[in-house]
């Protein structure tokens, strides 16, 4: 997008203005993205805390190969992948109510309806085998293609589409009360 | 929930609200390692290299050779970024600057047909000059010749004079009308959207550069022609949408404007009337009304892989005012617009919003799946277009 172009640009030149649009237009989509993949709210703020840090220092040898909501996914997911592999968690499923979206803009009914239904979504994610749960979060929030994310888990195509797949599944029979949920 | 597509789009749709605290947090954490790593930022390469090269007789020849030959190039290359012009450059002084003034016509052959004035960012004054090829083009406007229409949207208020007769309708709510900034950040928002280069031409004695922004698969282009010492657009050529190419002409930046020009209220010796339910300066109204909801609808879609929303109130994320909804015709419905949610992907003309109407008028707005507006004047094209 042409505002990307002039906002690198302005970063580049060390504009504080261009940094801190960068951030309030992708910072909601980033920390979804770090919240699906780590399920855990702090750890996922701490992880966009640190991708901006480290990308506000980067102007100088900053080169982007593609777009930069998809450069700021990658250093997301890296970053996620990164502190998962540290601290060999566990995904908490006690996702707190801040977390959930802000419904104030749905019809009260609605809004009832869809934070229950997010409410069950981030539980249900939460019980998928991590490398499902990886796939669907990366394809759906963080617009990778299949063959990108067979690249990052090293994997083939068909594994990821299959992880998709199974994954989708399971997350409908969790949605569905299919599956109950063990505590 | 039992389909693959509505878990998809459950997951897709899902977001997760930053805390202020968090928020707060990283803002200054970023912006105090930005700080400190312009201070401290070292020039070490320039440093080594100088010391390697300034050390060695023959290094100093060749760097005094190389920099003869890059002067030459320079020199007896006009074409090699000479005029240093970079779009984006163009773009940032569009938006540093604080007034702007502006003609459109239909080509630069013709007298202008409107005037418009911005003292950014919530002033406006546009004026209709006057153009039968224009007003016969664009119905809702026709009986506007003359007309002065002044907006201060940080009121949301909005005033229309009709010099000739001595009258004045004054109207609340939210009733923006594009100007040239809207212009540039309708095309820097969208995606799929790309610049390029269109060389050069002579426009008024200067050797001007031109650029074309273009919406891919579509017939959106505008054509952005810069002057080369003020880097800012001199001339710029589009397309409406509706077929009717226009051109921006006299365009000035920073003027000194007489900010009484921008007063909203309506002159001691002017009638004050409310516009009538059919009129067409509601529908003129409406139409503005409608742009900025198909603006916030696009913002969804590029937003949602080309999804549309399924009803219009998941578009008031993107701040509009509940008067948006209100056709001027209907003040007593909350919205008095249709929202028909397209099918995926839908063609340029297909209708998406209409205004509701009891009885048929003279016309109706109508905005499309490509995000304009088009007035329709007869009910069997309106409907057969409806049910396609």
């Amino acid at each position: 997008m042409i505002e990307d172009h002039l906002l690198i640009w302005r970063f580049k030149r060390g504009s504080p203005a261009a940094l801190c649009r960068i951030y309030e237009k992708y910072e909601r989509h980033l920390l979804t993205l770090a919240t699906g993949l780590l399920n855990h709210l702090p750890d996922a703020e701490d992880v966009v805390h640190d991708v901006f840090v480290a990308f506000a220092q980067s102007a100088e040898k900053l080169k982007l190969g593609r777009n930069l909501k998809g450069y700021l996914s990658a250093c997301v997911v890296n970053q996620a992948r990164d502190l998962l592999r540290a601290r060999q968690r566990q995904l908490r499923t006690d996702l707190d109510e801040s977390s959930l979206p802000n419904s104030d803009s749905l019809p009260p009914d609605r809004a009832a309806a869809n934070r229950e239904t997010l409410d069950w979504l981030n539980r249900s994610l939460a019980r998928l085998p991590d490398d499902q749960r990886e796939v669907i979060v990366l394809h759906l929030k963080g617009d990778l293609t299949f063959r990108e994310i067979a690249r990052l888990q090293k994997v083939s195509i068909n594994t990821v589409q299959g992880r998709y797949r199974y994954g989708l599944d399971k997350l409908r029979s969790l949605m569905n009360g299919e599956v109950s949920y063990e505590l | 929930m039992n389909s693959k597509n509505e878990i998809e789009k459950t997951v897709k749709t899902w977001q997760v609200a930053p805390r202020p605290e968090a928020r707060e947090r990283a803002l200054r954490d970023m912006l105090a390692a930005q700080k400190h790593w312009k201070r401290v930022k070292p020039n070490l390469m320039g440093t080594i290299s100088w010391r390697i090269i300034m050390r060695n007789r023959r290094t100093q020849y060749g760097l005094a050779a190389a920099v003869l030959v890059l002067g030459l190039i320079l020199w007896f290359a006009p074409g090699l970024s000479k005029s240093g012009l970079v779009f984006a450059e163009v773009m940032e002084r569009v938006q540093n600057c604080k007034t702007l003034t502006y003609q459109v016509r239909m080509n630069e052959r013709v007298p202008p047909m409107m005037k418009v004035m911005v003292i950014h960012p919530y002033l406006l004054r546009m004026e209709l000059l006057g153009d039968r090829t224009f007003a016969s083009l664009v119905p809702t406007l026709s009986s506007l010749d003359g007309s002065i229409l002044i907006a201060d949207t940080h009121q949301g208020v909005s005033l229309i004079l009709d010099p000739k007769g001595k009258r004045a309708a004054k109207l609340r709510g939210d009733n923006k009308v594009l100007d040239i900034y809207d212009t540039f950040r309708h095309f820097r928002v969208r995606a799929g959207f790309s610049v390029s280069e269109l060389g050069s031409r002579l426009i008024a004695g200067k050797q001007v550069r031109g650029f074309r922004m273009k919406k891919e698969n579509t017939n959106d282009e505008i054509l952005v022609w810069i002057d080369p010492e003020t880097k800012v657009p001199m001339l710029m050529e589009g397309n409406s949408g509706q077929g009717i190419r226009y051109t921006i002409t006299d365009i000035v930046f920073d003027a000194e404007l007489d900010k009484s020009l921008f007063n909203t209220n309506p002159p001691k010796d002017y009638m004050v009337f409310e516009p009538e339910p059919d009129s067409r300066l509601a529908h003129l109204v409406s139409a503005a009304r409608m742009d900025r909801i198909l603006k916030a609808c696009r913002k969804y879609v590029d937003e949602h892989n080309s999804q549309w929303p399924d009803n219009l109130t998941e578009l008031r994320q993107y701040g509009l005012m509940k008067e948006t909804f209100i056709n001027p015709q209907r003040p007593n419905q909350e919205i008095g617009y249709v929202y028909v949610k397209p099918s995926v992907p839908p063609s340029e003309k297909t209708i998406v919003l209409y205004e509701t109407y009891v009885a048929w008028g003279d016309g109706i707005n109508v905005g499309r799946a490509d995000f304009h507006i088009e007035f329709i004047k007869h009910e069997a094209e309106f409907k057969n277009r409806l049910a396609r």
